[in-house]
């Protein structure tokens, strides 16, 4: 199949900047959620765990506005031979991810209400707690929080896989129409 | 016989230092509790003090007799929301209370004197990381029974920079407020008299 022939445009200027910020963001708070967990109690611990809460309450941010403009703003469609089976477990990873980019930094938040530390947002703005304090709550969600950020990694993998497959394999225009300046050659 | 004599000493002497002879009052730690309270991003935070000794005279009908000495050990601190132990770590840094240096804190007073309300105060100094300043503790005495007593106090207002703690753990994400209250209720007993 020749690229540009599946789907009209790529996507816009919004959904691609959201998207490649989130995508950074996560590659950001991961790993410094890995590192500055196993850390000795020091001011540098806690000034990583700051910046870790804060990017994550970005996150948050951006894929609700992310999913507010897709909303108005259809994405463009799959090509239309997806298989039904491909085209579910598209749409099924996509959504997962959405949904893990809600739940990680909930459950984030969600431990640091229940240990007494509410989050603050870059040292702007103190969140509203979201659970009781109690080490119940606090096992709970911390659980939550590393499970959920493995799932996403998982899924990103299925995505990047999914999108290099389509690029490299199929040679159309799936992965082009979300990276930026890369052209999409029209038939 | 001879060790019923030792025992005999040894017992006595137990009584003489503990102070028991003098009428002093025993603090029940296991019932008693000390703990400052502060805030952090805006929300309470307790910490309790676990370790102290408490050495106290005090007598309503004559307060010129008073006096009130409590050493901590800082390094004994517990902070029920601290689920990864972070809070009590931190608050061992030298920045902080620097606990392997300088296990001690104390409060002494100078003299007790009648309060407001029928309260009292214990007019003192507290040395906290080697740091002394003039402080007044201010307490309810409420007598339990003819031979146990209570003191507490609802607050006493200190400012942690006055005793250097958190000098210099000041970044966003993580705001200490400077001023802490310091509470107790120490439950103690004397033999009756």
């Amino acid at each position: 199949m020749e690229r540009g022939t599946l789907a009209d445009s790529a996507y816009g200027r919004v959904a691609k900047t959201l998207h490649w910020l989130v995508f950074g963001l996560f590659f950001a708070a991961f790993p410094l959620g890995i590192y500055m967990h196993n850390l000795k109690a020091s001011p540098e611990k806690f000034e990583l765990y700051a910046l870790h809460k804060s990017i994550g309450v970005t996150i948050l941010t951006l894929v609700a506005l992310r999913l507010a403009w897709r909303l108005f703003n259809r994405p463009p469609p799959l090509p239309a031979d997806t298989p039904p089976l491909e085209r579910f477990a598209a749409h099924g990873v996509h959504w997962g991810m959405y949904a893990m980019l809600f739940a990680i930094p909930l459950a984030g938040w969600a431990m640091s209400s229940a240990s007494g530390f509410p989050v603050q947002w870059w040292g702007v703005v103190t969140l509203p707690d979201i659970v009781g304090q109690s080490r119940e709550n606090f096992e709970l969600f911390k659980e939550l929080h590393e499970i959920f950020a493995f799932v996403m990694l998982g899924l990103i993998l299925v995505h990047v896989g999914a999108a290099l497959n389509h690029h490299f394999r199929r040679k159309n225009s799936i992965l082009a129409r979300m990276v930026p300046f890369m052209s999409i050659r029209e038939s | 016989m001879f060790r019923a004599k030792i025992g005999f000493v040894v017992s006595a002497l137990c009584l003489l230092a503990s102070g028991a002879f003098g009428g002093d009052w025993q603090v029940d730690t296991a019932q008693s509790e000390i703990s400052a309270v502060g805030t952090l991003n805006g929300k309470e935070r307790t910490i309790a003090f676990k370790d102290y000794t408490a050495s106290i005279a005090f007598d309503p009908a004559d307060l010129s007799t008073g006096s009130i000495s409590i050493d901590f050990d800082v390094t004994k601190m517990e902070d029920p929301l601290d689920f990864t132990g972070d809070v009590v770590a931190t608050l061992m840094h030298s920045s902080w209370f620097d606990g392997e240096t300088i296990a001690k804190a104390s409060f002494v007073s100078e003299q007790i004197i009648q309060g407001e309300n029928g309260d009292y105060e214990a007019v003192g100094t507290l040395t906290v990381k080697n740091i002394a300043k003039p402080v007044t503790v201010p307490f309810r005495f409420e007598t339990i029974d003819a031979s146990s007593a209570v003191a507490v106090t609802d607050g006493i207002a200190l400012n942690r920079m006055d005793f250097e703690l958190g000098k210099g753990w000041e970044f966003p994400g993580y705001e200490v407020g400077e001023d802490v209250t310091v509470k107790f209720r120490l439950v103690a007993s004397r033999p009756a008299q």
